[in-house]
Formats: C-alpha cells, sequence, structure tokens
C-alpha cells in the first residue's frame, strides 16, 4: 500500500470513528452534579481561614480570594492591555480532537458525564457570611479549646462540657454557640445560593463538617458520625 | 393548719391499744418466773397518707416498773415518698415515776438520706403530766440534729432544734432540685418553736447558714458555686400565719444561664414580711438591697386555690449601667448591636407582673449610651406603658447624639405607646448637618412575626460640606435633599419599600431596592439599585479636585454591594448626555486624570503634551465609563469602543481630543488608590464657567 493510500483509508477510518464518537457523544447528558471536590477545596480554604482568624483574634473582612480553583490575581492599571490568551478553540489539534472526542465516548458508554464546576464564593452574601463567621470565631476559640464546646457531625457547634470554663464565662455560651451556628447556616446557605443550586446546602455542610473537624487543632472535641464525644 | 399530736400516757402499756389499723397482725403475750414478754405485731398500718408495714413490738418486763422495748418497721411512707426502708430500735423502758425511755438507739436503713443511727433519752413524767424527748439523730448523708422538745403539764411545750446537714444528701432527698442535679455545701440549722398545747405551734424562728453551696444542671448552665448565705425567720400563728424573712447573701456567684451573678463585696439583703391564710400566701413590704446595682420593693402573691403568681417590684432605684450589664445585657445576641453599647444613667422604674409582665413605668435622668455607630448624651424619658392599657404615653429626650460621627439635634420625643408597640404623637425632626431629618412616621412593634420599626420622611438641606469632612470623603458641595417613602427595620435588616431619592449637584439620585442586613451590626451587607440623573459635573469635580469638567452626567449603578460599607460588587454605567445651555469641555488636568484613570500613563509625548497644554479646555462630544466590580476585580468600559479599546472619551472640533482604554481588568484596590491620586494632584483648572 503506497502512502496516498494508506493515508485515504485511515483518513475514512478516522471519519468514520469520528462519525461514530460524534454520534455517541451527541446522547451526552451532562449532570451538574455537587461538585464534591470543589466543595472540598473550598471547606479547607474557608475553615482554614476562619481558624486563622481566630488564632489571631483579627477579623479581615475583605480577606481572601474569592473562587476558590480560579486564580484572579488582579492585574495593575499600569500594566499592558491584557492580552487574550489563545481561546480554547485556537488550542485545539486533531490529537485533542480525538482525545476529547473519546474520552467523551467512553463516558457516554461508562458513566454519565460530570460537570467539572467550581464553587462560587465570591458573591457579597458569601463574603459577608464569612467576615461573620470570623468575627464570632475569636470568641469561640477559648471555648473550643477548653472543651466547653465541639464540633458536631453535622457541621455545627455544640456545647460539650459547659463545666469546662467558669460560671461567668458560660453565661454567655448558649447565646455564643447559637449565633456561631446561625452564621454557619448562613454560610453554607449563601454558598449554595451563590452557585444558584439553594438545595446543596445540606451537603455543603456536610463537607464543611468532615472539615472543620480535620483541620481543628489538637485538643478540640468533636462528635463522630455516631454522636460520641472524641477529642483530637 | 400545722399541728402536732401527741398522745398522753393514760396509763403504762396502754398505748398498744390505740393502734389505728391492724391488719394481719397478732399480740402474744408469755411469761414465767415474774418475767413477760408482750408481743404486737401488724403487717400493715395506715393511715390518711401514709402506710407503715410489718411493724412489731415487743415489751420484756424485767420488774413491775422496767422492761425492754424493741421496735421494729418495715417500709414506712408518706404519700409517695419512702420514709425508710427498715428501723430497728430499742431502749430501757422505765414507768416508776411517769414513763422514761433511756438508753434509746435507733438504727435506720434504706432512707432517703441512707442509714441513721440515733441515740436519745424520751421521759414522761407521771406527777404534772410534764415530758421531755431528747434525740440526736445522725447519718453519714444525714448529717446531725439533735432535738429536744419540752412539754409542761398544761401542754405547753417548747422545742429546740439544731444541726448540721450536707445539701449532697438533703436535696435528692427531699427532690428540691429535677432529677440529676447535682448539689453540694454544708447547712447548719437551728430552729426554736413553742405552742400552748400539743395541737398547735403558736411561734417559731429559725436560722440557717448555708457555706460553699453549690448546685449544677446536667448541662452545667444552671448551677452556683462557693455560696454562702442566711436566711433567717420568724412567724406566728395569729389566725394565719404571718412573720419577717431576711435572706443575705455574702459570698459565691450563680449562674441562671445567660444570667450570672456575683456575690458584691457587701452581702445582697432580701427582707420581707411573709403571710399566709387559708386563702393564700404572700410576700409584703419587700426590700432589696443590692449594692452597686440599686434598691427596690416588692410583693409577691400565691392563690392557694390554683391561679397565677402575682408579683410587683416597685421603687427600683438602679444604676443603668450595672442593670444593663447583668440582667439586660445577657438577653440580647453576643453580636448584636446593642450588646456592645455602653450605659450610664439613674433608673427608676416599676413593673408587675400575673406572672408576665404587664405594666411598667419609668423615670431615667443623666443617662448616655453609647454603642458605635451611635452614641447618645444627656438622655431622659420617663412614660408608663400598660398590657391592658391601650394607651400611654412616654417622653424620650436627649440633648447630644452622634450617628457615624454625624452629630444629631437635641430631640424630645413623645410617644404613645399601646400594648405592642409605639408611634409618634406628632411629627419629629431632627437637625443634623444644617439641615433637617423629618420623620412623619415612627413607630415600632415589638410583638408577632414583624416586630421592628418603621419610619417615613423626608431629609431637607443636609450640608454636603459638612457631611464630606465628617466622613473624611472628598470635600462636596451643596445640599441633600431626600424623601424617605418607607423604611422598616426587622430582625436586624433595613428595608425600603419605595425609593428614596436625593438632590445632589444639580441632579437626582435615586436609591430602590435599598436593604441593609445586619445593619448597625458586625459585617453590614447593603444592597441596592442606585440611579443617577442630571448631574451636574462641574460642581462635582470642583469638589474632587478631579480637573474640570462641564456636562450633565446621566447613569446607573445596579446591583451595588457594600460589605461592612465597603463596595463589594455593582456593576456601574455613567454617560454624559447633551443637555441644551450646557457646554460639554474638559480640562487638560481632567483629560490626564482620566488617562490614568483608564489605564494610561497620561498624555504622552513632550511635543503632543506641550501642544495640549496651550488649551485651558476641550470641547467632548460623549464622556462616560463602566465599571462591573467583582471579586476585587473591576471590568472597565466605555461610551464606545475603538481597536480593541473602549472609549472614555470622545472629543469634538479642535483639537480634538479622545481617550481610549485597553486596560479592561484593573484591581479594585488599585483604581481606588489611582482614583485619590487624580482627586488629590496638583490645582484645577477653573474656567470661569
Amino acid at each position: 500500500m503506497n502512502k496516498q493510500n494508506w493515508l485515504k483509508t485511515r483518513s475514512t477510518q478516522a471519519l468514520l470513528l469520528l462519525g461514530m464518537l460524534v454520534g455517541l457523544s451527541a446522547c451526552v447528558t451532562v449532570n451538574i452534579y455537587f461538585p464534591a471536590a470543589a466543595a472540598k477545596r473550598l471547606a479547607d480554604q474557608v475553615v482554614g481561614e476562619v481558624y486563622k482568624a481566630a488564632a489571631s483574634g483579627a477579623v479581615s473582612p475583605s480577606a481572601a480570594a474569592n473562587h476558590v480553583s480560579p486564580d484572579h490575581s488582579a492585574p495593575a492599571l499600569t500594566a499592558p492591555v491584557v492580552s487574550p490568551a489563545p481561546s480554547a478553540f485556537e488550542r485545539l489539534t486533531p490529537a485533542h480532537v480525538a482525545g476529547y472526542l473519546l474520552a467523551t465516548g467512553f463516558s457516554v458508554v461508562s458513566t454519565p458525564a460530570e460537570a467539572a464546576a467550581d464553587l462560587n464564593a465570591s458573591s457579597p452574601g458569601v463574603q459577608a457570611a464569612r467576615a461573620q463567621l470570623e468575627a464570632i470565631a475569636t470568641r469561640m476559640r477559648p471555648y473550643f479549646e477548653s472543651g466547653a464546646v465541639g464540633w458536631t457531625a453535622n457541621g455545627l457547634v455544640a456545647i460539650h462540657d459547659a463545666a469546662a470554663v467558669s460560671l461567668q464565662a458560660r453565661a454567655g455560651l448558649s447565646g455564643l454557640v447559637s449565633s456561631n451556628n446561625s452564621a454557619l447556616q448562613n454560610l453554607y446557605q449563601q454558598i449554595a445560593n451563590a452557585n444558584g443550586h439553594p438545595d446543596w446546602e445540606g451537603q455543603i455542610q456536610q463537607t464543611f463538617a468532615q472539615t472543620w473537624i480535620s483541620k481543628a487543632p489538637a485538643g478540640y472535641w468533636y462528635q463522630n458520625a455516631s454522636g460520641q464525644w472524641q477529642k483530637k | 393548719m400545722p399541728a402536732f399530736s401527741m398522745f398522753r400516757p393514760p396509763r403504762p402499756f396502754g398505748i398498744w391499744t390505740s393502734l389505728v389499723l391492724l391488719c394481719g397482725g397478732g399480740l402474744f403475750l408469755t411469761g414465767s418466773a415474774g418475767a413477760q414478754t408482750l408481743e404486737i405485731s401488724a403487717s400493715s398500718v395506715q393511715g390518711p397518707g401514709w402506710q407503715a408495714q410489718h411493724l412489731q413490738a415487743s415489751l420484756q418486763t424485767d420488774s413491775s416498773y422496767t422492761a425492754h422495748l424493741q421496735v421494729q418497721a418495715g417500709v414506712v411512707a408518706m404519700g409517695k415518698q419512702r420514709v425508710w426502708q427498715k428501723m430497728q430500735g430499742h431502749c430501757k423502758l422505765q414507768t416508776q415515776y411517769g414513763w422514761s425511755c433511756s438508753g434509746l438507739q435507733l438504727t435506720v436503713s434504706g432512707s432517703p438520706w441512707g442509714e441513721l443511727q440515733s441515740d436519745g433519752r424520751l421521759q414522761v413524767l407521771r406527777s404534772d403530766g410534764a415530758g421531755s424527748l431528747q434525740l440526736h439523730l445522725q447519718g453519714a448523708t444525714f448529717g446531725h440534729t439533735t432535738l429536744r422538745i419540752h412539754s409542761g403539764a398544761t401542754g405547753h411545750w417548747q422545742l429546740q432544734a439544731r444541726g448540721d446537714l450536707a445539701l449532697k444528701g438533703w436535696v435528692p432527698a427531699l427532690q428540691m432540685l429535677p432529677a440529676k442535679w447535682q448539689a453540694g455545701g454544708a447547712m447548719h440549722w437551728q430552729l426554736t418553736s413553742d405552742g400552748k398545747s400539743w395541737s398547735r405551734i403558736n411561734q417559731l424562728h429559725f436560722v440557717a447558714r448555708l457555706y460553699k453551696g453549690q448546685f449544677s444542671s446536667p448541662d452545667g448552665l444552671q448551677a452556683a458555686q462557693n455560696v454562702a448565705a442566711t436566711l433567717t425567720g420568724d412567724g406566728q400563728w395569729l389566725r394565719h400565719w404571718q412573720g419577717q424573712l431576711q435572706l443575705r447573701w455574702t459570698q459565691g456567684g450563680v449562674l441562671w444561664s445567660p444570667w450570672y451573678w456575683a456575690a458584691p463585696v457587701r452581702p445582697v439583703v432580701v427582707h420581707s414580711d411573709w403571710q399566709q391564710t387559708a386563702e393564700q400566701w404572700r410576700l409584703n413590704r419587700g426590700r432589696i438591697d443590692w449594692p452597686e446595682l440599686g434598691t427596690a420593693r416588692f410583693t409577691v402573691s400565691q392563690s392557694l386555690h390554683g391561679g397565677s403568681m402575682r408579683w410587683d417590684l416597685h421603687d427600683v432605684d438602679v444604676g443603668l449601667e450595672p442593670l444593663f450589664a447583668h440582667w439586660i445585657k445577657p438577653l440580647l445576641p453576643a453580636s448584636s448591636f446593642a450588646a456592645q453599647a455602653l450605659l450610664a444613667g439613674r433608673l427608676r422604674f416599676s413593673v408587675a407582673g400575673v406572672p408576665a409582665l404587664h405594666a411598667l413605668r419609668w423615670d431615667l435622668q443623666g443617662g448616655s449610651f453609647s454603642s458605635p455607630p451611635m452614641s447618645l448624651q444627656g438622655v431622659s424619658s420617663h412614660g408608663a406603658w400598660d398590657e391592658h392599657s391601650p394607651l400611654e404615653s412616654a417622653v424620650f429626650h436627649w440633648q447630644r447624639a452622634t450617628l457615624y460621627h454625624i452629630p444629631l439635634g437635641p430631640v424630645a420625643l413623645r410617644l404613645a405607646l399601646h400594648p405592642g408597640g409605639f408611634a409618634l404623637y406628632h411629627p419629629l425632626d431632627i437637625h443634623l448637618l444644617g439641615g433637617v431629618l423629618h420623620f412623619q412616621q415612627l413607630s415600632g412593634h415589638w410583638r408577632g412575626a414583624h416586630s421592628g420599626f418603621a419610619m417615613r420622611g423626608d431629609l431637607k438641606g443636609l450640608s454636603m460640606r459638612s457631611l464630606t469632612r465628617i466622613m473624611h470623603w472628598p470635600p462636596f458641595t451643596g445640599t441633600i435633599q431626600a424623601t424617605i417613602p418607607e423604611l422598616t427595620y426587622h430582625a436586624g435588616t433595613i428595608h425600603t419599600s419605595g425609593e428614596l431619592s436625593a438632590g445632589i449637584f444639580g441632579g437626582e439620585v435615586r436609591v430602590r431596592d435599598l436593604q441593609v442586613q445586619n445593619f448597625l451590626g458586625v459585617m453590614p451587607l447593603l444592597r441596592a439599585n442606585v440611579s443617577v440623573q442630571g448631574l451636574q459635573l462641574k460642581p462635582l469635580t470642583e469638589a474632587f479636585h478631579f480637573g474640570y469638567i462641564s456636562g450633565v452626567l446621566d447613569g446607573n449603578l445596579r446591583h451595588l454591594y457594600l460589605l461592612n460599607w465597603s463596595p463589594e460588587a455593582f456593576q456601574a454605567r455613567f454617560a454624559t448626555v447633551k443637555t441644551p445651555g450646557v457646554p460639554q469641555k474638559i480640562s487638560y488636568q481632567a483629560v490626564q486624570n482620566i488617562t490614568k484613570l483608564g489605564g494610561g500613563a497620561g498624555i504622552g509625548g513632550f511635543f503632543q503634551g506641550m501642544f495640549l497644554r496651550l488649551f485651558n479646555t476641550f470641547s467632548y462630544r460623549h464622556l462616560g465609563m463602566g465599571v462591573d466590580l467583582a471579586n476585587g476585580i473591576a471590568e472597565l468600559s466605555g461610551v464606545g469602543t475603538e481597536n480593541g479599546g473602549f472609549v472614555i472619551l470622545q472629543g469634538q472640533g479642535l483639537p480634538r481630543v479622545d481617550i481610549v482604554g485597553y486596560n479592561h481588568r484593573v484591581s479594585w484596590d488599585e483604581l481606588l488608590a489611582r482614583l485619590k491620586t487624580a482627586m488629590e494632584t496638583g490645582p484645577q483648572v477653573h474656567t470661569g464657567e
């Protein structure tokens, strides 16, 4: 087979393959499932900042990056005009196309496609909720450290052993726990709302629940899945 | 009516015939050679409210006047309360000169206080019927008690008792606290009492001293530690019981979440008369003296035939600072605006309830209130509120006030109070910054799901120069006129139902959909849509030292979010509109600043710059800019596009100056810094227009 025939045959095969894959990929339904990985990254970031604020006693309302994954480093005003990055279309090569189509085709026959969504945590509502939580975190820290309060398995705070602090310190404990839980619930709801999925609140809360515990400093108390108190 | 009943010994051993009821019992009499044994047993004996099981008494006589008495009892219960599981006792009974039971030994097991041991002596004289009982009772949990009773022939009797007890055993035994609560501490007590007959107590006096008292609920949110207090009281029977009580609290702390009180240096003293009739019990002419807080008088009554407890606290004279800190502040959310307040002044008030609060009357003098961003000085107020009165009134007055550092003039409010809220009697004016904030309507509701405040009014003549100076903004001139159609405050959030409008720089600013969450709290979040119409650029740019621009500006600021009063997000579009009679001109300085603002480094080129400097102003066709702020990044746009850039200024005539920006995305902080620099640089060029 000469080179020309070989190319012709291979082109025909490639076209057939592409046609088949295009046909398969035309049937793809992209389901926006809860982006667990992005939620985990967001929880890691937010929880880390709240613990940091609690440790430093400082409140930084405008702290922080707003998206979890994309890095929005702001260009300086005097910087040259932002040159547009090569578009996704321009970066396409036959290998990319084939790879994409193969991956798409494979995903069609194996599992439903999952949108690689990132969680948006930049809405003013989320920022306000975070700032309020960080403000309360400073006052909550002594109670966590003494064991008076601990994390519940569902991402809220509960009184573990009020007697661990003085009578005077106990006086405002219930109110503080209540305020902290309101701020937490608000944070979970605001994140869900910011991503257009108020129904994700429960899953976001569960993701945060694990992170509050996993990132908690040693000595903090928490409830395990069966509701038993344990000390980190 | 309290009464003691006691048998009179008609003759030796005759007591055994007076048992109330014997069920399944027996009586046996055996004897030999001068010794006789009498045994009586009953499987159950019961009376109104009590029951005893497995009673047994054995009397063994040694001679005519001496016998050995042994008694034993099974479970004895008073109502549902078991007194003991088992009791055993014995004594030597002598009847030669009356009755004498010496060497009395009792052991009790299974009582609420655990194991008890007792020794003592019982004596009843035959000659005049007088008798005495001396008993010493002790137990590991019970503590110990010494009891002396003396009775004369006429029936007049006296009782003296004293003892020490451990609260750890007594409190659960008497079910003084809910189950699973813990208590501790010790109490020393004394009781003296007497009566003219055994059927009646005529008077009593008692003293109870508590040391290191403590209690705790299972969750630890109701607790006390190291409490020392003394309760003294007396009572007399004069057709009904009456007397006096005094409580002195000298040490320790009490937590009843969310409240916590620590004993002050001088003791807290509560004194009251008490009275109990067939109808009710009552604390009357009560007085509380709480050092470092104030004084109060009180009465409390409770019907014995049901109904609610009635109470009133009157002639209360307290310092506002400790009252707020220890009694009111704990009720407020920790992060709320009010919880951060500092108050001072003297408050006199009276309150009453059945048992919920239903009436209040107050008089406040020399008050002050401070909680950033608000402060009030020279506050006085008096008024009344009654749950059952459709209309009461109140007066509220302050001499000086500030809100966000804005001084507010003196105010005298007259309010109509109704059971569920208040409203202004007359429209109210508050003078501020040369203008007047006029409240046509101001009302509050503290009941139901929509508790909060509502107001409607307008603002006239507020000096922009004063406002900008106080707020450290660039100086503006002119005044603000604003209309506030309906503004409500509920659960920390401000809403407006209509449109706020304000006149500024010859134009009008309208604010719609205004909402401020967590207003006066931590991290307030403002949302609004703002539109601007007819804004005169000349006075505006004069105020900002931005460089001279004349023209009329329209625009809007959509989806504005301010977090803690700093911009968090918005979509802004502003552009000039050609208006007859208003020239559209811009100075060289303004061109320079806009160029920098739009992403350039100013007018470049030596000759270009030198040439343009020859002109004071340039004519323009369009001037405008768009800024979309999100995530700390501002996306810039203009009034048109050109070569991939955005046109900020489109000039006309000669020389013509266009400004085209190419930096579409800038840091918001950087943009602010540049704007500030532009407004602070150099004298502006005045054209005299």
